[in-house]
Order: structure tokens, then C-alpha cells, then sequence
């Protein structure tokens, strides 16, 4: 890998921890993905930096063309990190709904309790 | 007040021009005690001011969650109170509030679960839908069939006729979307539920907007038939 790549890779790379970084700083990632993110983005510094760990990891596990261990492992994570926000957002529309419920629900037995304290006039 | 002995629900969202009126007829067309339920899908009109002047009780949504949310919600309510059948309909004015007796006399004599059929070969009058609509009635009807062995002619009727028992299922497990109601009558078939249909006639709706139109109802159509086909439950 030319030396101009390698820069090139290894400062997007930083700067995809200096956002993840900020994020959490600021408050807008929580620590339970702020950790997962610190880690990948670390990850992919690493990487960036030191390439050729790519190329004996490939040799390891008998990759001739081992750039495509890379995509086959960053499209497997992006997969497993999908599926999973999927179900979180599922179960977190099913704990809105509830949520909305229980609303709609306080909100008629309060008018019902302010009926009973001042009865309507029923003349019409 | 005495406890009633039928409870209606009707959800509506937007419905503010004919909401008035279904609730009217809905209490001339039931004699004794009914308490009519509206629950109001979060509606930027004023469907819960028309509900409530025409004697409804009515739950109000914060925001707008979906047909299959407020039908739960209408369920919830329902199994906090005393009554011995309860009626889903439409705030539309589609479903017709004298039809409510046939429903109910199919649910005395034993059914958990009433649809009203618009489709059923003794319906009354013959009710036109477009071509599209008909061929997705059909494969939804088939795959009901298959895995449920349900035989609906009408599965996305909204106009149900309810006992205790599917009432309280539903209040738990009422998946909260779009056509979600297919999903509850899989829901119900597989709780072992016992889910008849009577034919019935149906107006035109007289009012508001259909949910879903076009590629949001072929979405919402795929996605209902494969939740039931694998057995999902939301």
C-alpha cells in the first residue's frame, strides 16, 4: 500500500474516532454503543495504520486475497449490529405503546374523577 | 348506572364529520345498556368533541399510533369493565350500526370472535372493491385457510362482534399496526378462539381517509401475510 493511502486511511480513520469520542463527551451516544463504537473505531485505526496485519491474518487462515477478509468482516459486524438495532427499535415501539396507553388511560379516569367532583348540567 | 351488557369500541382517527353520527345510531340501534367507546388515535380534528357530545366515553391518544393501537387500547379499556359482549366498528360510518344483532346473535351461541362479511355469498348487498384490493382479500382468506384453518371470506373486516375471552387476548396481544387485525385473527386462531363470520351489508365509507393507499398497502399486505405465515406476533 502506497504511503499516500496509508495516510489518507489512517486520518479518516481518526477522524471516526474523534466523532465518536465527541459524541459520547457531549452526551449523545450512551456508554452501551459508545463502547461498541470506541472499540470499532479503534479497531479500524489500528488497521489503517498497520495494513499488513491484514495480510498475515490472511495467511493464518489460508486467504489468498486477503483484502476480502476485511469486507467479508466489516459487512458480517454491520449485519450482526443491524439486526440487532431492528429488535431494539421493535421493542422499544411496543414499550412506547404501552407507554401511550397507560396515558390515554389516566387521562379518561381523571376526567371521569373531575365529572363525579362537578357534575355536568344534564339539561342540554 | 346499571352495568351494561354490550360495550362498542370504535376507533377513530381524523373522523370528526361522521364520528357524531355512528355514535348516534349505534345507541338507537342497541336496546338496553351500551357503553360506546371512541378512542381518538391522536386526530388533529375534532373527533374527540364530536365523540363525547354524542355520549361517548373517549380515550385520547397523545399521538397518532395506528389503527391496530387503538383498537388495543379500546380492548384494554374493555376488559376493565363489566358488560357481556363487545362490538368493534368503524368510525366511518362503513359499518352499519343495525347489523350489530346479527354479530351478536352468532356470538351467543358460542363464537368467540364475529367478523361481519361484506364478501360472504349471503351477504346482502354486493360491495365493490377495486380489483387490486379483491386479489389480496383472496390471498390473505388462503393463507388464513392454510395455516390457521380459519375460512373467512372477509378477513379485513373491521367489523367484529367480541366475547370476553377475545377480548382479553386482544387487550394483551393486539399487534399495534396497519391490517394488524389479520394478524389478531391468527393471534386468536392459534389461542384457540372460536372465530365465525355473518354476512352483512356495509355502506360506502361516508367520510375521512382510507389509512393506507397504493405501495404503503402492499407493504402493509407483505408484511401482515408473512408475520401470519411464520406466526409472528407484532
Amino acid at each position: 500500500m502506497s504511503i499516500t493511502a496509508r495516510i489518507v486511511s489512517a486520518l479518516l480513520a481518526a477522524m471516526v474516532v474523534a466523532v465518536i469520542l465527541k459524541l459520547q463527551r457531549r452526551g449523545g451516544m450512551g456508554s452501551k454503543y459508545g463502547l461498541l463504537w470506541t472499540v470499532t473505531s479503534a479497531l479500524m485505526l489500528v488497521l489503517a495504520a498497520a495494513p499488513d496485519m491484514v495480510d498475515t491474518a490472511g495467511g493464518w487462515l489460508g486467504v489468498d486475497y486477503t483484502p476480502s477478509l476485511v469486507f467479508m468482516a466489516a459487512l458480517g459486524f454491520v449485519l450482526i449490529v443491524l439486526v440487532q438495532y431492528s429488535s431494539e427499535l421493535s421493542r422499544t415501539e411496543q414499550r412506547i405503546q404501552i407507554l401511550m396507553e397507560e396515558v390515554a388511560l389516566l387521562r379518561r379516569e381523571l376526567e371521569a374523577q373531575e365529572e363525579v367532583a362537578q357534575p355536568e348540567d344534564t339539561g342540554g | 348506572m346499571d352495568a351494561p351488557g354490550l360495550i362498542v369500541v370504535i376507533p377513530a382517527y381524523n373522523e370528526a364529520l361522521t364520528v357524531g353520527a355512528v355514535v348516534a345510531e349505534v345507541q338507537q340501534a342497541c336496546t338496553g345498556a351500551v357503553e360506546i367507546v371512541v378512542v381518538d388515535d391522536g386526530s388533529s380534528d375534532a373527533t374527540a368533541g364530536a365523540a363525547a357530545s354524542g355520549g361517548a366515553v373517549v380515550l385520547r391518544l397523545p399521538v397518532n399510533m395506528g389503527y391496530g393501537a387503538a383498537l388495543r387500547l379500546g380492548f384494554r379499556y374493555a376488559a376493565s369493565r363489566q358488560w357481556d359482549y363487545a362490538v368493534v366498528l368503524d368510525a366511518d360510518g362503513q359499518h352499519i350500526a343495525s347489523e350489530i344483532p346479527a354479530l351478536l346473535a352468532a356470538c351467543r351461541s358460542g363464537a368467540d370472535l364475529v367478523l361481519g362479511s361484506r364478501f360472504h355469498p349471503d351477504s346482502p348487498v354486493a360491495y365493490a372493491v377495486s380489483r387490486t384490493r379483491r386479489v389480496a382479500m383472496g390471498i390473505v382468506s388462503r393463507v388464513l385457510r392454510l395455516r390457521r384453518g380459519v375460512v373467512l371470506t372477509d378477513p379485513t373486516s373491521g367489523f367484529w362482534a367480541l366475547s370476553r375471552p377475545g377480548v382479553e387476548l386482544f387487550s394483551q396481544q393486539l399487534p399495534a399496526g396497519y391490517l394488524d387485525n389479520l394478524l389478531g385473527l391468527s393471534l386468536a386462531a392459534r389461542a384457540g378462539l372460536c372465530i365465525e363470520e355473518v354476512p352483512v351489508a356495509m355502506a360506502p365509507r361516508q367520510g375521512g381517509e382510507p389509512s393506507a393507499r397504493g405501495a404503503a398497502l402492499a407493504f402493509h399486505y407483505v408484511r401482515t401475510l408473512l408475520a401470519v405465515f411464520i406466526g409472528g406476533r407484532t
